[in-house]
């Protein structure tokens, strides 16, 4: 509303001069209302209305006045006017400057300075402020030519004693109203120091307090119930939309959608529990898209508002606890399993007192017996023996004193109750002391799948006896009918020999003789091979030296042709020495005869030594010959069966074979040392088997 | 008469032997080397017994020597020896006996030391070199 009134223009202008305060603007325009009227109402008596009108108003703006200063005071808030400069008027000269032409008291409280203490002028307010500012200030000035109306600014005033006071700055830029150009800027300025720094604590308390909630471990998400969305939530919350059909995707508030439908149940007396103001629990389970659960653990806390009690906002924090749900379900799936492994073969477990009655019995009795617990309970034991087992029962369990902490078992039949008989092998304790139990606990297991494996064993073992026992004696009887046609065929080739008439035949009859020697060679060798593979040993007192005697004048007997081999000997035999002659006998006769068989040819001296030393620990037997020797490659192989060096016809492939099955019989040891053309040292250590004798 | 009488080792012999082909041996074997006067050969020992049941106990009548083989069927060497020591216990300090054998068996060579009356313990098959060292034995 224009001001109109000539008069009240008139003293406005004698107050202010060409510009009201503009907030003094509202009361200028009612005062404005009141001139007209009184013009209007009183036109005839002009110069009372103006004596009335005149006393008026000054008294007012004084009043105003100090009202004004008192809420600038009182809010900190000061009003100021300036001039908008002559140059920037179009049209105008660029003559005049710039200038303020109002401060209100506040300002120069706010600025620093006395009330009216120093001459108004823009050196004043300027300098004060940061350059960062001034810029801003000059630009918004600037700014002004292009009709903007209003504008607020903050910033920064230095103060002389260096401190700082942030202030708020509000501005109103008026136009002229005839060409349109900007005339002069009227504003308020705050002191708003104490406010910015309440806003920056709180601001930095906030953060804080943001940083923990989002640094936290826990999943934390804070919920605004009335307007239904997430006000908010922490990082660690995010996880919970991992492996969900939500990840990356939506608000916070649609992880309800992922909650189970088995723990949504929960969530009604969830809520009317937080809806009275109490915190609760709530374990729900997140559905991921491989078909699993995340388990959350949460703590609910509610906020009610404080007038009408309603709840506003829900803070949850919840922890991820899978891996404990996981852990604990896999505990409780093997304490299953092993219920059930205890169930399915385990004991069956009965007490009975001491009338033998069965007080208690286990459920998997039905596995055993085929009785259903109830069915037998209270029935005597000795009803389900086996008639041939009675007596052993009976006894056995009169036997079974208390305190008695040993094992005491006994296996005997119990009847299913299909008639079968069950070997058990039962466990028993006497516990009668004990009030729990109060009497014999008795722990059964089947044992009848090894009772009849057992009866096949003993009878397979009798018959492997046997087979073992035939087949020694198949061995021997069969060598011997073998030998005894073969002895007859040389007693009658010795008879060809005594003919005059046997010249003509000597070539074949030799090969035949070759061929019969063989055979019975072999023979014996089968012989003696059954000998150390079968027999069992028969450690005797022996005469070292006299089996050596008789082995070489047995074989003096049989190799009467070789006799140009040297025999010498070197015993030092004095103590009583027991081992199995006939394996001395095999070892000696087949090292002796090699020995003889294999000389060298083109050596002027053949000969073979036998040198034995015995003691109470054992015997030392070398057997040293010069004669062909055996290559270092075939050493290794000379102790395998049918394996032969030379093809000598008279060899069976079996002698040192032999010679090794009975060392090892004898559980000693054999070594050789040889070289081609040289010779072959067998050694060969034997245990005195005194002791096992004795 | 003289001369003749030193022509043999032996006067009586007597031989028990199962196989054919082993009479054979022995017969033939004595033979060549002129071993006894007088040879008897029996195929089984239950043979062998009843001529002894028969013999008259005098010196001329009895064998000097018996060669006596082990494996036999029905009575064996050992069952022969026992029986005739229990039936004609007088005559076992007055005979002989050679046991010849195909056997290789310790068992049957220690049995054999039972009998004191086994002077010798021949394997087969019987030769002029064996019934040499039975000679040089005896004689």
């Amino acid at each position: 509303m224009a001001i109109n009134n000539k008069v009240l223009l008139h003293h406005l202008k004698e107050h202010f001069g060409n510009s009201i305060p503009i907030d003094l603007l509202p009361f200028v325009e009612k005062l404005n209302d009141v001139y007209n009227q009184n013009e209007s109402s009183n036109n005839t008596n002009g110069e009372l209305v103006k004596f009335k009108n005149k006393a008026k108003p000054t008294e007012d703006c004084e009043k105003l006045k100090t009202h004004n200063s008192l809420i600038q005071k009182a809010s900190k808030t000061g009003s100021w006017e300036f001039d908008y400069p002559a140059h920037s008027i179009p049209g105008h000269n660029n003559s005049g400057d710039s200038h303020v032409s109002y401060f209100s008291d506040e300002v120069y409280r706010i600025l620093g300075l006395e009330p009216g203490s120093l001459d108004i002028n823009k050196d004043l307010f300027f300098p004060q402020l940061n350059p960062y500012d001034l810029n801003l200030i000059l630009e918004n000035i600037a700014n002004a030519d292009q009709k903007i109306k209003q504008y607020q600014e903050e910033h920064t005033l230095k103060m002389e004693d260096g401190s700082e006071k942030v202030v708020l700055k509000q501005s109103d830029i008026f136009f002229d109203k005839g060409n349109g150009s900007p005339t002069k800027i009227i504003g308020t300025l705050q002191d708003i120091t104490e406010k910015k720094k309440l806003e920056n604590d709180l601001q930095s308390t906030k953060k804080k307090k943001d940083s923990i909630l989002q640094n936290l471990f826990n999943a934390y998400l804070s919920y605004d119930v009335i307007n239904n969305k997430v006000l908010f939530s922490n990082l660690a919350f995010q996880k919970v939309f991992e492996d969900t059909p939500l990840q990356n995707k939506t608000s916070e508030a649609s992880f309800l959608s992922l909650i189970s439908d088995e723990d949504k149940t929960g969530a009604y007396t969830l809520l009317r529990k937080l809806a009275k103001g109490e915190t609760a629990t709530y374990n729900f389970r997140i559905l991921l898209n491989n078909g699993g659960f995340r388990w959350l653990e949460s703590r609910l806390v509610p906020t009610l508002d404080s007038d009408d009690g309603r709840l506003m906002q829900i803070e949850l924090i919840a922890n991820d606890v899978t891996a404990y749900k996981q852990a604990d379900k896999r505990i409780s799936d093997v304490k299953n399993d092993i219920q059930k492994q205890l169930f399915s073969v385990g004991e069956v477990v009965m007490v009975l007192n001491e009338k033998l009655q069965l007080t208690y019995i286990s459920e998997n009795v039905t596995r055993l017996m085929g009785f259903m617990p109830d069915e037998i309970t209270g029935s005597a034991l000795q009803r389900f023996v086996h008639h041939d087992d009675l007596e052993n029962v009976i006894a056995f369990y009169k036997n079974i004193v208390p305190g008695n902490n040993d094992e005491n078992r006994l296996a005997y039949r119990l009847r299913h109750k299909n008639g079968d008989d069950i070997w058990c092998e039962c466990a028993a304790h006497n516990m009668t002391g004990n009030p729990l139990i109060g009497g014999i606990i008795n722990r059964v297991r089947d044992i009848t799948f090894f009772k009849d494996h057992e009866t096949e064993l003993i009878s397979a073992v009798d018959e492997l006896k046997r087979v073992n026992t035939n087949l020694e004696d198949f061995v021997s009887v069969v060598s011997h009918d073998l030998r005894a046609p073969l002895s007859s065929m040389q007693g009658i080739l010795d008879l060809i020999d005594l003919k005059d008439d046997s010249v003509q035949f000597s070539e074949e009859l030799s090969y035949l003789r070759g061929s019969i020697t063989k055979l019975d060679n072999f023979i014996i060798d089968l012989l003696n091979y059954s000998k150390c593979t079968k027999s069992e040993l028969k450690p005797e007192s022996i005469c070292l030296e006299e089996l050596l005697d008789q082995t070489t004048t047995y074989l003096k007997f049989m190799n009467a042709q070789n006799t140009k081999v040297q025999f010498r000997k070197n015993v030092k035999n004095g103590v009583l020495f027991y081992s199995d002659p006939k394996m001395i006998n095999i070892i000696l006769n087949n090292l002796i005869s090699n020995a003889i068989r294999y000389s060298n040819p083109s050596t002027a001296a053949p000969f073979v030594e036998v040198k034995i030393i015995a003691n109470d620990e054992n015997a030392q037997i070398e057997v040293i010959d010069n004669g062909i020797g055996i290559s270092k490659e075939n050493q290794e192989k000379v102790f395998d069966i049918f394996y032969r060096v030379t093809d000598d016809n008279n060899g069976t492939g079996m002698g040192l074979h032999l010679v090794k099955l009975a060392v090892e019989k004898l559980s000693g040891e054999i070594s050789l040392e040889s070289e081609n053309n040289v010779g072959t040292k067998f050694s060969i250590t034997i245990p005195n088997m005194l002791n096992n004798h004795n | 008469m003289i001369a003749e009488k030193n022509k043999y080792s032996f006067r009586k012999v007597i031989a028990i032997e199962d196989t054919k082909i082993d009479q054979y041996i022995i017969e033939n074997t004595m033979k060549k080397c002129n071993f006894s006067e007088n040879l008897i050969l029996f195929g089984s020992a239950n043979d062998a017994l009843s001529h002894f049941e028969n013999v008259n106990e005098s010196d001329e009548e009895l064998p000097e020597l018996i060669f006596l083989d082990i494996q036999m069927p029905r009575m064996n060497g050992f069952e022969f020896l026992s029986t005739m020591n229990e039936k004609f216990g007088r005559l076992k300090d007055k005979i002989s006996v050679v046991l010849l054998t195909s056997s290789l068996d310790p068992i049957d060579k220690a049995t054999s030391n039972a009998f004191p009356n086994v002077k010798l313990y021949l394997n087969k098959p019987l030769n002029i070199e064996k019934l040499g060292r039975v000679s040089e034995m005896f004689c």
